[in-house]
């Protein structure tokens, strides 16, 4: 085992003109054009605004398609592309350019965040019919989508923070969309202002970034990354760690995220599965050279992350809505790819985001499709046996089933035995590695769970919601189901070629290995391939242990859950209550700020306010007190000026005689 | 300095007798006219005392100066009895200390 | 070399039109806001004309213009722009026909109030190119007149009091201000009240000290900084809609005006020295203004709060001697101006159709009010500073610049940007989201008019916040001369043995 830390040799073109990567500056601009357009004139346009917002994110698909095939074709040396825009800000010796970013890791993600974008505005025709805001929820989509991909464009922290803080704009309009619910709103509201706390350690990072470089632009920074004092870089690290948990729903910052289900499914699909989430992931990604650095950091990152894996999991088995579930699985599968990221496994933590994104959406999108179904229900006791009604819906959702609970040869499977085969070598990870294999039979058992309660058994939903006639969705809704299955099915090709199916990602011949190799520095360099084959089997025998787990209570008759609830007794409650982060937070944090918020709302009226008048009142006090004097005689008034008069000439007189004696 | 077949200091304690005379006038005497009177008188005072220096100088300023204060006392008593006349419309007297309506 | 006094006409225009208006019948409502509007929009005009005979990239003063005064005390007429003034007295034309616009149907003794409104902008534009003390002086206590009265007269059920509260405040700093103005010409022996002039005066460490406090009385009632800031929420929440969007467009920019026009330039060793405390005052400004803003019931006084937590930002900006951080402090004045100045207008339009300001008294305004709720929103995230709207090209420089003087104090200052996040957004969410309830039922969206007036702001607030530069390389170089001044102070007071070899390297070059 060593612990080379390789180096980054970040190199960096200008792209040919008019190709492109070139004009790929259009690829946010285009849907954010069309969102500013569908806000103004959205309801005149009717049934047509989808169309508007689905020909916009379709060329920025498109658009990023073919940059992608462009930086195929550039050796691979030459894959870090930066096309300048405009300049945005040149204060003293600071300045940020709006320029474009493209390299493998951009291009990447620009496909997963475009593509399953498209799908999902195509899903949103179907699931938001009749909708009364219907054109600005297609607005809000594409303005979600520009700003994920200003996110993943942005050549600079900044330019990323952007993207950032408007992906959390977008999110807050997206889970208010149903404000008239107060709760709905509250949880927008409680997204923004957790995600707002992330941000926090972004901005100091960027401080700390820029007193260490003189810059924020990525070109700049992360060849320097070496050259930054180590403290410094410890600092940095564990800022953008905060700012990645926020993001993308870690500990301790991950309560935003199951509440984020309020907003409707599709946007849980798109940003609390697919892609914002992921941006936290992606920032750890893109700045790996400053983690290669400080690989003590990279650790922290990994054991938050599974850390949060094991907890969120541990949430999702006692559930019992469909979307909660899905969510705390989000944050779990999260977790995951922090231990990736975190180790210096980057391409394994992508990889596992790109199946995640296929997969994840996939399940959102049934979810909705079963909701849809079930007139907007969400609690799994009430349906079950589904199978036969929905045969689209089951059997994709099928094979998101199988892709997420890591079954071989399903996406998942590959993305997550990476990653874990990642924590076998670093010094200090093989904890993780326990962990993260408990959580892998956790995850098989709450999404058998959920897959069971909902397809299979009994059709509960026939005494439990009469009058309900479940039905397939129209295509419009099932084809991006069928298109999101292929990939959660085969997305595992990415990054494991069938020939080399038992050798898993050989950095030599895998795509995603190869590609990446540019943009990311994994920590533990020459840290040879191992197939670690064993390590594999034990986990995929625990997947299928928790699969098998799940069948014996949710499928197999006779079994009574009240009892086994109350057997389990504390266990239970505390993963149903979700461990009681929310209630801490609200009796530690929200009372405390609130109570601060009192005292010096307080402390301004009486204690400054007050002392303010105060002074006013002791003035007319005093005022009081002298106009005593005014007795409004006449003579009174000139007695006082006689004998001032007397008064000021002795004084003066004195003086004289003093200064001459 | 000009010889003066009165000395300076004949002139300055005669002016500040009538100065003093007026003073006293405006502080014990209740009537305003008369208030009023030892209010010229002391200005009065003041004119003999500018004169004075004015000769003993030697030079015109002081003569002036007098000049000015005559016609500003002219000034005054056409205001100050034109207010004494209303006040006495007003209140039927012209006791100064039956006005004390700036008493606080 | 000007052939057109353009500054002068600036002050002088709308003094003209207020005078018009003075002339006018009090009945001719409708003639009186037109002309109004007429004398507001020619001003705006002629200060477009200040843009293409302002050099760029020239930190001093231009298009100066002079005449004698009082040439026997050394006052003298003195006018010109630089950098930072010129933003400024734009943002004061820009915002003052907005303003009208706003207040069209304003009926209540409308000559009087349309000719405050022209009367007050005439002493503001004064206020920031007055280029001589006693000048600045006058047109600073000119300026309450006008506000007083729009305040006092126009104003809420409690007006009297905080009409009184803010001219009290403002007149006690002033009144400071003026004795050390009047001691900077006397005791230090200036020759003149021209700006330039006592830029020259040597000043002791203590005599320094003291004149900067009095300044610093003046300047930071007039921002409001922590503790002096209780003036604003009641003038604020008292003013007609116009009142606070003036007091916080323009008037509560002279403060910060001031410290960058007078105090740094003229005592950099204090402004060294005493900076440390002062950025305390601004981080303290920045949490407790918005922990406080979030308590409040009544929206408009919220706002004021807010005003409080933002302009703690500015000072901040200003103090921390680094020239991103002033550069950005000049930026976010505007910045604050546009976008408070915006708030209060939706404010005042809600207030106009309900007449209430309590946040509990509204419920489902962006279902009730769609259009009034987007922008709502719109101008909300530009007050949290959310990237791509203008708040945040102001406030990130001068969190990034302080960072590299003071870390501390960027540091505590940026837990304000969650804060702000807070209590905007909560307030938000009692008001606009929901079921329609309240005085929100059978509201009106805003009319044409109303959109026209928030129109060129919002278009602003993107145009900043994507695209700033043409505000920074203003700003920059003036900004850049100002606190390179007060380094070089520091350094020669601070360290004497660096002051010896430069000193020595500059006599050797010259």
């Amino acid at each position: 085992m060593t612990t080379t830390i390789a180096t980054y040799t970040g190199v960096y073109g200008m792209p040919e003109a008019g190709s492109a990567i070139d004009l790929a500056w259009l690829i946010p601009v285009v849907p954010a054009v069309s969102a500013a357009v569908l806000l103004l004139i959205g309801k005149r346009l009717g049934r047509y605004a989808a169309h508007v917002a689905i020909l916009a994110i379709g060329f920025s698909a498109v658009a990023s398609t073919i940059a992608f095939t462009e930086l195929l074709a550039l050796p691979e040396e030459a894959r870090s592309v930066i096309s300048p825009v405009a300049t945005w800000l040149e204060v003293g010796d600071f300045e940020v350019a709006w320029s474009i970013l493209i390299d493998p890791l951009a291009a990447v993600m620009l496909l997963l965040v475009t593509w399953v974008g498209l799908l999902i505005h195509v899903y949103s025709i179907g699931y938001m019919e009749g909708d009364e805001r219907y054109s600005r929820f297609f607005a809000y989509l594409n303005l979600f989508a520009a700003s994920m991909l200003v996110l993943v464009l942005g050549d600079s922290f900044l330019t990323l923070f952007v993207g950032w803080e408007l992906v959390g704009l977008s999110s807050y309009l997206l889970i208010g969309f149903w404000f008239e619910k107060r709760a709905y709103a509250t949880a927008a509201k409680k997204a923004f202002v957790v995600n707002r706390i992330g941000d926090v350690g972004f901005m100091i990072a960027m401080f700390l970034v820029f007193s260490a470089t003189g810059s924020l632009a990525f070109a700049e920074v992360l060849p320097m990354a070496p050259e930054i004092a180590s403290g410094t870089a410890v600092a940095i690290g564990l800022l953008l760690l905060v700012a990645a948990a926020g993001k993308s729903a870690q500990i301790p910052l991950f309560v935003w995220l199951p509440d984020a289900m309020a907003g409707p499914t599709p946007v849980s699909a798109l940003i609390h599965a697919a892609t914002m989430v992921t941006a936290g992931v992606y920032l750890v990604a893109r700045v790996s050279p400053i983690y290669a650095t400080v690989p003590g950091v990279g650790l922290t990152v990994a054991w938050i992350g599974v850390a949060t894996a094991l907890l969120a999991a541990l949430i999702a088995c006692t559930q019992n809505d469909i979307k909660k579930i899905l969510a705390y699985s989000t944050v779990s599968q999260l977790g995951y790819m922090f231990i990736g990221v975190g180790l210096g496994a980057q391409v394994a933590g992508v990889f596992h985001l790109l199946t995640h994104g296929f997969f994840k959406a996939l399940l959102f999108l049934a979810a909705g499709s079963v909701m849809h179904a079930m007139a907007d229900e969400t609690n799994p006791w009430k349906m079950g046996g589904l199978r036969k009604v929905m045969p689209i819906t089951f059997a994709t959702s099928l094979l998101g089933w199988l892709a997420i609970a890591g079954l071989p040869p399903f996406s998942g499977f590959f993305s997550k035995e990476e990653i874990l085969v990642a924590a076998l070598d670093p010094p200090g990870a093989q904890g993780i590695w326990v962990i993260g294999t408990i959580v892998a039979g956790l995850t098989a058992f709450y999404m058998s769970r959920w897959f069971f309660l909902i397809f299979l058994g009994p059709k509960r939903y026939e005494q439990e919601l009469p009058g309900v006639h479940p039905h397939e969705s129209p295509p419009s809704m099932t084809l991006p189901l069928v298109l999101l299955a292929v990939g959660s099915a085969a997305g595992g090709l990415l990054n494991a070629t069938p020939a080399s199916l038992l050798r898993f990602w050989d950095p030599e011949t895998s795509f995603l290995s190869s590609f990446l190799a540019p943009s990311v520095v994994p920590y533990y360099g020459d840290t040879p391939f191992i197939p670690h084959v064993p390590a594999v089997a034990i986990v995929t025998a625990v997947a299928v242990a928790g699969v098998a787990a799940a069948w014996a209570l949710y499928l197999r008759e006779g079994v009574d859950h009240v009892a086994l609830r109350e057997r389990l007794g504390g266990f239970y409650q505390l993963s149903y209550q979700r461990f009681y982060v929310d209630e801490l937070y609200e009796a530690t944090l929200e009372r405390g700020g609130r109570g601060l918020a009192n005292a010096f709302t307080t402390f301004d009226r009486v204690v400054v306010d007050g002392a303010v008048n105060g002074i006013g009142r002791g003035v007319a006090g005093l005022a009081t007190v002298g106009r005593r004097v005014q007795t409004g005689y006449v003579r009174s008034y000139a007695l006082a000026v006689a004998a001032g008069t007397v008064l000021l000439a002795a004084i003066f007189l004195g003086g004289l005689l003093n200064g001459q004696g | 300095m000009t010889a003066m077949a009165v000395p300076l200091g004949w002139y300055l304690g005669l002016a500040a007798a009538l100065f003093v005379i007026g003073l006293v006038g405006v502080l014990v005497r209740r009537s305003l006219i008369v208030m009023f009177m030892s209010i010229e008188l002391m200005l009065n005072s003041v004119n003999l005392t500018l004169v004075a220096f004015s000769r003993f100088h030697g030079t015109l300023d002081g003569q002036v100066m007098a000049f000015f204060v005559m016609v500003v006392a002219a000034a005054e008593v056409t205001v100050g009895l034109a207010i004494i006349v209303n006040l006495f419309r007003l209140k039927a007297s012209s006791d100064a200390d039956d006005v004390d309506v700036l008493k606080a | 070399m000007t052939e057109i006094p353009i500054l002068t006409l600036l002050i002088v225009i709308p003094a003209v039109f207020a005078g018009l208006i003075g002339l006018m019948s009090a009945e001719s409502r409708e003639s009186i806001r037109a002309v109004a509007l007429v004398g507001t929009l020619v001003t705006f005009g002629a200060s477009l004309a200040i843009l293409p005979g302002f050099a760029v990239g020239e930190p001093g003063f231009q298009l100066v213009e002079s005449a004698p005064w009082i040439p026997a005390w050394g006052v003298t007429y003195l006018v010109g722009v630089d950098g930072v003034s010129l933003l400024l007295v734009l943002l004061t034309t820009f915002i003052m026909p907005l303003v009208v616009l706003a207040a069209w149907d304003h009926e209540a003794g409308a000559k009087g109030f349309f000719a405050s409104l022209l009367g007050l902008q005439a002493a503001m534009v004064g206020v920031f190119v007055a280029l001589d003390l006693i000048l600045f002086y006058v047109f600073f206590e000119v300026m309450l007149v006008p506000m007083y009265a729009l305040i006092g007269i126009w104003g809420g059920a409690n007006r009297r009091y905080a009409a009184v509260k803010f001219f009290l405040y403002t007149l006690v700093g002033g009144l400071l201000m003026l004795v050390a103005i009047l001691y900077l010409y006397f005791a230090a022996g200036a020759q003149s009240f021209a700006y330039e002039a006592i830029l020259g005066v040597e000043l002791s460490t203590t005599e320094q000290t003291w004149l900067f406090l009095a300044f610093f009385a003046a300047f930071a009632i007039k921002v409001p900084l922590f503790p002096v800031h209780t003036w604003l929420p009641d003038a604020h929440t008292e003013a007609p809609t116009v009142g606070s969007v003036i007091l916080a467009a323009v008037l509560l920019k002279i403060g910060g005006y001031g410290f960058l026009r007078f105090s740094l330039p003229y005592f950099p060793e204090a402004s060294t020295t005493l900076a440390p405390p002062i950025l305390v005052l601004a981080i303290v400004g920045i949490l407790y203004g918005a922990l406080v803003a979030m308590m409040q019931s009544d929206i408009k006084k919220l706002v004021a709060y807010s005003s409080v937590a933002h302009l703690g930002f500015v000072v901040l900006g200003i103090f921390a001697l680094d020239v991103t951080a002033s550069a950005g402090a000049v930026v976010q004045m505007v910045n604050h101006g546009i976008t408070t100045g915006a708030l209060f207008l939706l404010i005042g339009f809600m207030y106009d159709r309900t007449h209430s300001r309590v946040i509990a008294d509204y419920s489902g305004l962006m279902k009730a009010t769609p259009v009034f709720g987007g922008l709502f929103l719109v101008t909300a995230m530009s007050s949290v500073a959310l990237p791509g709207l203008n708040g945040f090209v102001g406030e990130f420089p001068i969190l990034l610049g302080t960072f590299q003087t003071y870390p501390w104090a960027a540091i505590a200052a940026v837990f304000g940007v969650i804060l702000a996040a807070l209590y905007l957004l909560w307030a938000y969410q009692r008001m606009f989201h929901g079921p329609i309830e309240g005085r929100a039922e059978g509201m009106t969206d805003l009319n044409a008019r109303e959109i026209g007036v928030m129109a060129p702001l919002v278009i602003l607030m993107v145009a900043i916040g994507l695209y700033p530069q043409p505000l920074y390389e203003r700003v920059t170089p003036t900004v850049e001369a100002i606190v390179i001044g007060v380094e070089e102070a520091g350094v020669a007071t601070e360290e004497p043995g660096d002051l010896s070899v430069e000193a020595a390297a500059e006599e050797d070059s010259q």
